[in-house]
C-alpha cells in the first residue's frame, strides 16, 4: 500500500515511547504496533484524533502518500 | 449473558452430546445387525402381533454382510459428527471466525451429501439382504429416494452457503482486527 505511517518518526521527535502513547490514547500496545508497522487496514478517526492531540501534530505528519 | 458467553456454554453441551452420538452410532448399527432377527418392524404395537423387521430369518453370513455394508454410510455419518464436534470445540473456546471454520463447514456439507448417496446404496443393499431368503423370482432390489434424503441434501446445500457466509465473516473479522 502506498500509504506510509510515520508514527515512529513523530514519536522519536517528541521523545515519547509507544507504550506511553498507547496508554494516553487508550489502545493496546499491540494495536499501536500494528499501526506503526503498516499492517493496519484501517484507522479510526477517533484514534487519529487522539494521536494528533497527544503528539501535537497534524494527520499529515503521521500519514504520507508515496507513489510506488 | 452476552452472545459469546452463550455460545461458549451451549457449545460445551453440544460437544458432549456429539461425543455421545459418536459412540452410540456404531453401537446402534452393531445392535441392529446382531439382533435383526428379533427386532419388530415397529417398536410399539397395540393389539396387534408385531411383524418382524426382516421377513426371513437372516443367516450369520448375511448379518455380517449387512453390518459391513452399514459401515459405508456410517463412516460418512461419523465424519459428519466428527467435524461438527470439532466446530463446537472451537466455539467452546470462543473462536467463532477462522479459516478452519470455513473448511469445517465445507467438509460437513460434502459429508452430508456423501451420506445421502451412500445411504441410498445401503438401503438398496438391505432390500437385497432381506429378500435373499425368498424363492428365486421373488428377490428384490429397491432403490429409494425419499423426503429424508431430500431434506439431508437441502441441509447439505444450506451448510455450503453458510460456509461461504462464514468466509465473508472471517474476512470482516480479520479486517476488524487490523483496524486501529
Amino acid at each position: 500500500m502506498p500509504i506510509i505511517v510515520n508514527l515512529d518518526v513523530v514519536l522519536a521527535k517528541r521523545k515519547m515511547k509507544s507504550v506511553e502513547l498507547a496508554k494516553l490514547i487508550g489502545i493496546t500496545e499491540q494495536n499501536l504496533s500494528i499501526l506503526k508497522t503498516g499492517k493496519a487496514k484501517a484507522i479510526r478517526l477517533s484514534t487519529l484524533d487522539a494521536i494528533c492531540e497527544h503528539l501535537e501534530c497534524q494527520p499529515a505528519d503521521i500519514l504520507e502518500y508515496k507513489t510506488l | 449473558m452476552d452472545n459469546l458467553l452463550k455460545i461458549k456454554s451451549f457449545s460445551k453441551y453440544f460437544y458432549l452430546l456429539l461425543s455421545f452420538f459418536l459412540v452410540m452410532m456404531p453401537l446402534y448399527y452393531i445392535f441392529y445387525w446382531a439382533f435383526i432377527n428379533y427386532l419388530p418392524e415397529t417398536l410399539i404395537n397395540v393389539n396387534i402381533h408385531p411383524t418382524p423387521l426382516s421377513p426371513n430369518e437372516l443367516s450369520v453370513k448375511l448379518q455380517l454382510i449387512g453390518f459391513i455394508t452399514s459401515l459405508i454410510p456410517l463412516s460418512a455419518l461419523i465424519y459428519v459428527i466428527l467435524n461438527i464436534r470439532k466446530l463446537f470445540s472451537f466455539y467452546k473456546e470462543g473462536q467463532i471466525f477462522s479459516f478452519e471454520h470455513v473448511r469445517l463447514f465445507k467438509k460437513i456439507a460434502n459429508a452430508l451429501i456423501s451420506w445421502v448417496v451412500l445411504s441410498i446404496f445401503y438401503e438398496s443393499a438391505k432390500s437385497v439382504i432381506f429378500s435373499a431368503g425368498n424363492p428365486p423370482g421373488s428377490r428384490v432390489i429397491s432403490v429409494g429416494f425419499s423426503t429424508a434424503e431430500i431434506t439431508t441434501l437441502l441441509v447439505g446445500g444450506i451448510v455450503f452457503i453458510i460456509a461461504w457466509v462464514m468466509d465473508e465473516g472471517r474476512i470482516l473479522n480479520e479486517e476488524n482486527k487490523l483496524t486501529v
